[in-house]
Formats: C-alpha cells, sequence, structure tokens
C-alpha cells in the first residue's frame, strides 16, 4: 500500500455516508422539538412553585443531568418495552410494542437527557427577565399567562437562544451514541460499512469531517438567529 | 409469568457493577490532570498569540469541540493503528485499549478546558502581569505564581463542569472493549437477561459519583478563592 490516506477512497465513502445525514439530523431536531416543550413545562413548574409536581420537576432536573446519555439510552430501551408490557398485561390495552422502531427509543431517551438540561435553560432564562415586567403586565390587567407569552417569554428568549444553540449542538454530537440502540445513523452507518472493508482511518475520519461540517453549519446559523432576536436589544 | 423488575437482582448485582468503578475513576483521573495542563498552555498559547502554534489551537479546539467524542475514541482506537502500521510499526497490536481511551479524553478534556482557562486567563486583571513584570519575574513565571493560581480559583466551578461530564462520558469507553461498569452490566444482562436492573445500578452510581464531585468542588471553591 503506497498511500497513507487515501484520498479518492475518502471522497467516495463521503459520498456514501452522506445518505445517513437526514436521520442524524432528524433525530436531533425531532429530540429538540420535544425537549423544548418538556423543558418549557418543567421550567414553568419550578417557577410557578406547582406544589406536589414541583418537586417531580426538580429530580428530574437533578437526576436526568447526573445520569449519562448512554445509561440514560440503556434505561429506555430495556426499561420502555418492559414497563409497556406490563401495562398491556395488567389493562389488556395492546400498545405494540413489539414492533416499536428503535428510532422511538433513541427519541425518548435523548429527549428524557435534553429535557433536563433545556429545563435549567428556560429557567434561568425566565429568572433573567426583571420581575417588573411581569409585574407591570398584570397591572394593566393581563393574565399571568398573557403576561408571560407575550411581555416575558420574547425578553427570555434572547438570553436563552444561545444556549439553545449550544445545547443543540450537543444534542447532534449525542446522536452520535444511539447506534448502539441498533438506530443506524452516521456513526451506525460507518461502522457496518467499516465490518464490511476494515478501512477505519479514512472512514472514521470522514464521519467526524462530517460532524465537524455540521456543527459549523449550525453554528454559523445559530449566530444569525442571535443576532435576529437580539435585534430589539441594541437600545439598551 | 416472570416479575417484570427484580428489585433483589438489582440489590444483588449492586456491589458487582460497583466494583468496577476504579476503571471509571482512573480515565476520568488522569484525562482530568492532563487535560487542564494542555488546556491551560493552550489558553495561553492563544491568548499570546503564538505563531503558527496559534492557529494549530484554533483548528484543533474547533475539531474537538464540533466532533462527537464517540467518534473521536473510534478514530483513535481504530484509526491509529492502521495509520502506524501503514507508517510501518507493527506491535501496535499490543497497546491496551485503555491507552486510547485516556489520549482522546485527555485531547477532549484538554480542548474544553482550554476555553475556560482562556476566559479565566483573560479575567484577571492586566495589572497583575505587568506588576509581576515589573518585580522582575520571566514571563513562565509570571504566569506559573501570579495568573494561573488566580485563574484556577475563578475557573473551578466551570472546571467541575468539565470534569463532570467527563465522569458521564467514560459510559463510553465500554464501545472499545475497555470492561468498566457498562460492560459489565452489558455481560451480567446477557447472562440474566436483566438488563434494566443492571442499567439503574449504574445510573445509580453515577448519580451518587456527580454528587460526591460536585460537593467537593463546592468545598475546593470554598477553599480556593482569594477574595
Amino acid at each position: 500500500m503506497g498511500n497513507i490516506i487515501e484520498f479518492s477512497f475518502m471522497y467516495d465513502s463521503f459520498w456514501e455516508l452522506l445518505q445517513y445525514v437526514p436521520i442524524t439530523l432528524f433525530l436531533a431536531v425531532t429530540t429538540m422539538i420535544f425537549a423544548c416543550v418538556l423543558g418549557l413545562l418543567n421550567a414553568l413548574i419550578q417557577i410557578k412553585e406547582i406544589p406536589v409536581l414541583k418537586f417531580f420537576a426538580h429530580s428530574y432536573v437533578l437526576l436526568g443531568r447526573a445520569v449519562p446519555t448512554m445509561v440514560m439510552l440503556y434505561i429506555v430501551y430495556f426499561g420502555l418495552p418492559v414497563f409497556l408490557m406490563a401495562f398491556t398485561d395488567k389493562t389488556g390495552i395492546d400498545t405494540g410494542y413489539q414492533h416499536i422502531s428503535p428510532i422511538f427509543f433513541a427519541i425518548v431517551g435523548l429527549t428524557i437527557h435534553t429535557g433536563a438540561y433545556l429545563s435549567e435553560v428556560f429557567r434561568s432564562a425566565i429568572l433573567s427577565v426583571d420581575k417588573g415586567q411581569m409585574e407591570a403586565a398584570e397591572s394593566i390587567g393581563m393574565t399571568w399567562w398573557q403576561g408571560f407569552y407575550r411581555i416575558v417569554a420574547r425578553q427570555a428568549g434572547v438570553f436563552a437562544v444561545p444556549l439553545l444553540a449550544n445545547q443543540f449542538l450537543d444534542l447532534i454530537k449525542g446522536t452520535s451514541l444511539v447506534f448502539t440502540i441498533t438506530v443506524v445513523e452516521l456513526l451506525g452507518g460507518a461502522k457496518i460499512a467499516c465490518a464490511d472493508d476494515y478501512r477505519y482511518l479514512e472512514r472514521y475520519l470522514v464521519v467526524a469531517l462530517i460532524y465537524w461540517g455540521i456543527s459549523i453549519i449550525f453554528e454559523k446559523l445559530f449566530l444569525l438567529a442571535e443576532r435576529k432576536v437580539g435585534i430589539f436589544q441594541k437600545g439598551i | 409469568m416472570a416479575t417484570y423488575f427484580d428489585f433483589s437482582y438489582m440489590i444483588k448485582s449492586f456491589p458487582t457493577i460497583i466494583s468496577y468503578i476504579d476503571i471509571t475513576l482512573l480515565i476520568t483521573f488522569v484525562a482530568v490532570v492532563i487535560g487542564i495542563a494542555l488546556g491551560s498552555i493552550i489558553a495561553i498559547i492563544r491568548i499570546n498569540k503564538v505563531k503558527v502554534l496559534y492557529q494549530i489551537a484554533g483548528i484543533y479546539i474547533s475539531f474537538m469541540r464540533g466532533t462527537p467524542f464517540l467518534v473521536q475514541l473510534f478514530l483513535c482506537y481504530f484509526g491509529l493503528p492502521e495509520l502506524l502500521q501503514k507508517l510501518g510499526v507493527q506491535d501496535i497490536r499490543n497497546v491496551p485499549a485503555l491507552f486510547y481511551v485516556m489520549l482522546v479524553f485527555s485531547l477532549h478534556v484538554g480542548a474544553y478546558s482550554s476555553e475556560i482557562m482562556r476566559s479565566a486567563i483573560l479575567a484577571i486583571d492586566k495589572g497583575q502581569i505587568e506588576a509581576a513584570y515589573s518585580i522582575g519575574m520571566g514571563n513562565i513565571r509570571a504566569y506559573q505564581r501570579i495568573v494561573l493560581p488566580q485563574a484556577f480559583s475563578l475557573a473551578i466551578p466551570s472546571l467541575t463542569n468539565t470534569v463532570i461530564s467527563t465522569l458521564k462520558g467514560t459510559s463510553l469507553v465500554f464501545n472499545v472493549g475497555v470492561i468498566d461498569m457498562m460492560r459489565k452490566a452489558d455481560l451480567m444482562g446477557a447472562y440474566s437477561q436483566r438488563n434494566l436492573e443492571l442499567y439503574i445500578d449504574v445510573a445509580i452510581i453515577y448519580i451518587l459519583l456527580c454528587y460526591i464531585f460536585s460537593k467537593i468542588s463546592q468545598i475546593i471553591e470554598k477553599r480556593a478563592s482569594y477574595v
């Protein structure tokens, strides 16, 4: 073998592996959407101090952030079917747990993980808005929800965007773990292809480059978004 | 009908799983020590804009932060021996997997902590280093005695975050054949078919470790603050 790194092979496998990028992005985007909902709800529960739920929200944030993603994925992957099986047996409602695609477990696992982090992001963002804003909104007759949606959430958004961007970039990198629960995404695809010809160096280099490219692209996009959201902050 | 969740099995296997904690702690320790040292050096290089090294450091940090840890691990574990073999080094098979894991982890922590150290060093008033120069200290001495100690005490909370994420990252090393808690849980699960209980054991251990680490950092933070 003459060449140390064969660039033509890298070029070929780049196009080969590019077909897995949509799966990686699909995982990341879907998880982000669900995790945003979960995180926002969780943050609101903590801020509004809803009695019993507050306790659950707080423990979720603590535990969700302490458990590694990998462990979380495995717990969901092995635990959810058992849970659904028990549910089916006890109630007789068929949940079809035998036919759930592993991508569903991947999304659930990643959502639980990311949701805990996002909950803290949203909480700190909402708390960063001056208390007087909400009081002013309530003083002119808005309800709490109106005040939150029209006044507080928009200002909190400016604070939250960079943090959300960080979390999303982390999530894209986090999706590389789901091949362990048999979802074939970018890294999984590379691993399968490697099993054929044992050319690890070039192929993993390509995978790394693709992830790097994705990260850089999203970083730039989020910078644009940050500027757009922060536009009315200029005067301050 | 078997039970869905065997609580007694979970308790029973807990000691077996926790006995593999040493490998997790060893990897974390080595990675953090080497990584923070590397990170500090890179931070100083980037602040002082050392020629050539400055550009290399920029690319290194961008790469390490832009690619998933697992990809880096695979690249190093599978790719490096291949590269070395092509270069003519043959006894590469004797190198234990743990070596690659520690190498990648150190580089990974190095990239993340260099950003932390950079902001911490920049947060130190410029007058400090000027004062150090004025009493005749050299560059290295000024950093070693004046700037870095202050920067470290500022950086403790962020470095703790890195330490904890490193700790959590060790749950990935079973992918390259290092036998840690995850691998042990996997092996035991293959035998008993009770993976869930075993992984919950692992989760409990990680939660405890995170808790202990954050407590330790709080104590250090209190001790180390110069303010």
